[in-house]
């Protein structure tokens, strides 16, 4: 009978862990579809930002904004590259965070100059616990990305940009293609180049007579951060799409495994009970029919 | 008064789009008034406090980074954020003015001291809007 009992016990416990997985994909399902509403939303701002600094940068010379990509890629041996790098606060989403620290690793043996920037727990983890030196003051959590980290984020990467000293921006994201399927991607983000703000529409208005205040670069120069906001609180959410995604994913499939355990431990304990049942019959019809061989004699 | 329209948008949402009568923006050198016919330009703005006069209504908003843009009496206003009076939150933006000015003060890192002087004009900037309402 021991054993009847103690696979009871492990059903009631795999019953019990399902319940925390599944309510972990319930929660990461309306995580994603709020986060990809509030990115929707900001999509008019950055977009026509992006429109305007486009038609600056078309007609009027630039050349002096350091935003911009020069001719020549910002050189190797002085200042450091920066790399943002978007991970998630805690495991459990199956091979998610693993992705984006492969990347990372493949972009520093490239450049060994890197100075790199964590978001989330999980990458900040794993770069201390392997002696990889980050910025330990750039902190900032992982969870619900909101304008406001997106700008504080923004604002001291474009501060150590502007003080040279890194000289390049790389974010290494994870895109959200699509529900199925995700890649861990890297973009530089400064400096931009010029190609990114061309858009494909025909725009041929005479933008001579076009009053700047103060000047064409200083609007370019402010506009251009703002911009950058726009850009790191899509990364960040787009990681988090697929964080979540993948922890939906990785839920599923516990969920799946859960429902496969309880039914075969399911079979298992019925098999057992019903031995048991059965050899207690046995013993009561054996003894019954002793007992009546007993009377007769 | 002639009406031209206008589109203005802060980072999460479209705060105004329709036609208006007058439109008053912050400027790095002051305030600027924009009406009809007003000649193509594109300026940036600093954190201060912007008008809409659709001519029935006038609209106040708190407003920081951001840019103004007219093109064929067409004008679009882009600000990181947007806010009406009656949705700061005096105290909060006291707190956040009082703790900029701290930071400002303590002076740790050129980073930090040119973040908190940006958080003190955002939250001075909401006060003196607040106070106006």
């Amino acid at each position: 009978m021991a054993d009847t009992k103690a696979i009871a016990n492990r059903i009631k416990s795999v019953k019990d862990t399902r319940k925390i997985t599944n309510a972990m994909y319930l929660i990461s399902s309306t995580k994603l579809s709020k986060a990809r509403k509030q990115l929707e939303s900001t999509y008019p701002f950055f977009n026509a930002l992006r429109g305007e600094i486009g038609k600056i940068v078309k007609f009027t010379d630039v050349e002096g904004s350091r935003y911009f990509l020069k001719d020549k890629e910002p050189d190797e041996v002085g200042a450091a590259y920066g790399m943002l790098v978007i991970t998630a606060d805690k495991g459990l989403a199956g091979s998610y965070n693993q992705n984006v620290i492969k990347e990372a690793l493949r972009l520093m043996e490239i450049h060994p100059n890197f100075r790199i920037f964590v978001v989330g727990e999980y990458g900040r983890h794993y770069f201390t616990s392997h002696n990889i030196p980050i910025d330990e003051e750039f902190d900032f959590p992982d969870h619900e990305p909101t304008l406001y980290t997106a700008r504080m984020i923004s604002s001291y990467l474009t501060h150590l940009y502007d003080q040279n000293i890194i000289s390049m921006i790389r974010v290494v994201y994870t895109d959200f293609i699509n529900a199925f399927s995700s890649e861990a991607v890297t973009y530089r983000l400064l400096p931009f180049d010029k190609k990114h703000f061309e858009s494909d529409g025909i725009d041929e208005r005479d933008t001579e007579n076009f009053d700047y205040f103060p000047s064409p670069l200083d609007v370019v120069n402010k506009c251009i951060p703002v911009y950058t906001i726009g850009f790191i609180y899509s990364a960040l959410v787009y990681s988090f799409c697929c964080e979540q995604n993948s922890r939906m994913m990785a839920m599923d499939s516990a969920n799946q495994n859960a429902d496969k355990l309880v039914s075969e431990l399911g079979i298992r304990y019925n098999h057992l009970r019903q031995n048991s049942i059965t050899q207690e019959i046995t013993e009561i019809s054996a003894s019954v029919k002793a007992a009546q061989n007993n009377k007769k004699r | 008064m002639k009406k031209f329209r206008l589109h203005f948008l802060c980072a999460d949402e479209c705060k105004f789009l329709g036609r208006c009568v007058s439109v008053t923006v912050p400027l790095l050198d002051g305030s600027a008034g924009i009406m009809a016919g007003h000649a193509d330009m594109a300026a940036i703005m600093k954190d201060g406090l912007l008008k809409i006069d659709t001519g029935e209504d006038v609209l106040e908003y708190a407003v920081t980074d951001g840019l103004v843009k007219v093109e064929d009496g067409f004008v679009l206003i882009l600000a990181f954020s947007a806010e009406k009076p009656e949705e700061i939150d005096e105290k909060r933006a006291q707190q956040a003015a009082d703790r900029a000015s701290r930071l400002i003060k303590r002076h740790k890192s050129e980073l930090e001291y040119r973040q908190a002087q940006a958080d003190l004009s955002r939250a001075l900037n909401r006060i003196k809007v607040k106070h106006r309402g």
